[in-house]
């Protein structure tokens, strides 16, 4: 029998699953050429009342809201960073490399490509789809 | 404190010291091998230097023999259970000789087989260990928790490490194998150097109420080391360290930890969640605000009616009285957890091998 699963490790199995799937939504929001984002650099982009943050991240893109849901903080102003898996007593298990981004105001980590935090079971930052036509446009589906 | 509450039914104090007498000497269970190193002073330890000008014991009690403690403590409060806290042998880990502090710890324990546990089936002991010396500490587990009525580890707040250090993992091993809880007491604060996390206090009030910094210093190790992910089945009790600092060190560990988990990658749910499932504390000297509802309030904050065991600290001056020392306010069935429920549960793999008294 195993141990049910502690509240971080329910975090890091959600994150280890990936990008939920995404349905193209009704709306797509025009990002701007591929070119125009670096690896490991971020686009904002706005919508309505809200940002969104469009990062590149090994050639994937990432578009996650631009919204703590700590206090509030301009969350794509962080940095990405790999973090450290849970892992027995004095072991260190290098764990989503790069894609780990961690909110400018108070450190909180959230795994960029599914938005989940990796500090308890629930916390979470709402992601969302993205895609590049064939003219290597890139496009944020909501 | 004037509105009746009930008399309690059934109650395990956690805290109750007894002492070598004149006639009982510790050294009486010391090996004669022993006998010239006794001559040289080698058993001696360093002390905090703070002194009760007042005295340390209650005035109006003697407390010096088992019958004393008997007729004082134990029958007048109808106690079921009295785990004992040997004086001062709880701190032979500071013994300048670690080979000493060995030895003394093996002869206090069977000092406290043979002047208690098998005197009254109410008496619950506590094992005398050098955590100075952890694998000789770890034998001395597994010798004397033999004895059914050992109940606990008993280790002083001094040491030379936090106790999440891993140097401690030999006695976690054996705790957790004779499924003995892991117990911290004050008293030798400042042995080694500060009682404080700053300097050394002016006065035996300054150091007294200071002692709390050990405890929490201890917690927030033993938890983030990630000492219970190591040893699943060991708890701890804090006994006589105060229970007020508990919701700043679980709420400041639960923020930190969203930001610093990767420091810890074995911590596996956040901080809080190994405090409630792993660390007990007892309750004298009990927090007494001014406005007792804050003190229900403080009793919700640390889930009480988990974490919280009695413990009057007999006979020492700033003992509490089981019926009065909590007023009225709180939860009757809180009452309850905290004279029975939450030691017994703590004990209980040792208890349920007793015959009730």
């Amino acid at each position: 029998m195993t141990a049910p699963k502690k509240s971080v490790e329910i975090a890091f199995a959600v994150a280890a699953e990936g990008a939920s799937p995404k349905v193209a939504g009704r709306e797509s929001i025009r990002v701007g050429h591929r070119s125009e984002i670096a690896e490991g650099a971020c686009k904002i982009i706005e919508h309505g009342s809200i940002t969104i943050g469009v990062f590149l991240v090994e050639g994937v893109f990432h578009a996650i809201r631009n919204y703590c849901p700590h206090q509030g903080a301009p969350l794509c102003q962080g940095t990405l960073h790999t973090t450290y898996e849970p892992a027995a007593v004095g072991e260190f298990r290098p764990a989503l490399p790069g894609r780990v981004l961690r909110c400018p105001w108070h450190g909180w980590e959230f795994d960029l490509a599914t938005g989940k935090g990796l500090y308890d079971a629930k916390g979470r930052v709402k992601t969302y789809a993205t895609r590049v036509d064939a003219d290597g446009i890139v496009f944020v589906d909501l | 404190m004037s509105d009746p509450v009930p008399k309690p039914r059934r109650i395990i104090d956690c805290d109750v010291h007894c002492n070598p007498m004149p006639d009982n000497p510790i050294e009486r269970f010391l090996p004669d091998s022993y006998r010239t190193a006794l001559e040289q002073h080698m058993v001696s330890r360093p002390g905090p230097g703070y002194v009760n000008p007042f005295g340390v014991n209650r005035r109006d009690a003697a407390h010096e023999r088992p019958e004393d403690i008997e007729r004082e403590h134990l029958d007048r409060y109808s106690i079921t259970y009295a785990v004992l806290q040997p004086q001062p042998s709880m701190y032979l880990s500071l013994n300048h000789s670690i080979d000493l502090g060995n030895a003394m710890c093996r002869a206090a324990n069977e000092w406290l087989v043979a002047t208690y546990l098998d005197r009254d089936p109410r008496y619950l002991g506590s094992v005398c260990v050098n955590a100075n010396d952890p694998p000789a500490a770890a034998a001395e587990i597994r010798r004397a928790g033999a004895h059914p009525r050992m109940v606990q580890v008993i280790v002083p707040g001094e040491a030379s490490f936090l106790y999440g250090h891993r140097f401690y993992h030999p006695i976690y091993e054996a705790c957790e194998e004779m499924d003995l809880v892991f117990a911290l007491h004050p008293g030798s604060e400042g042995s080694y150097g500060s009682s404080t996390a700053v300097g050394r206090p002016s006065t035996y009030f300054e150091w007294h109420v200071s002692l709390s910094q050990t405890f929490m210093a201890h917690a927030a190790s033993l938890v983030l080391e990630g000492t219970f992910e190591k040893f699943p089945g060991l708890r701890v009790l804090l006994a006589e360290g105060g229970i007020g600092w508990l919701p700043h060190l679980l709420w400041r560990m639960d923020k930190d930890f969203k930001a610093l988990r990767s420091t810890t990658p074995w911590l596996k749910q956040e901080p809080s969640a190994y405090v409630f499932e792993h660390i007990r504390l007892t309750t004298q000297p009990i927090e007494e605000p001014e406005n007792p509802n804050h003190f229900v309030a403080l009793l919700e904050m640390i889930r009480a009616e988990k974490t919280l065991c009695f413990s009057s600290d007999f006979p020492h001056w700033d003992f509490d009285d089981p019926v009065r020392a909590f007023g009225s306010k709180i939860p009757d069935a809180t009452r309850e957890r905290i004279l029975w429920g939450n030691a017994a549960d703590l004990y209980r793999k040792r208890l349920a091998a007793l015959k009730t008294p």
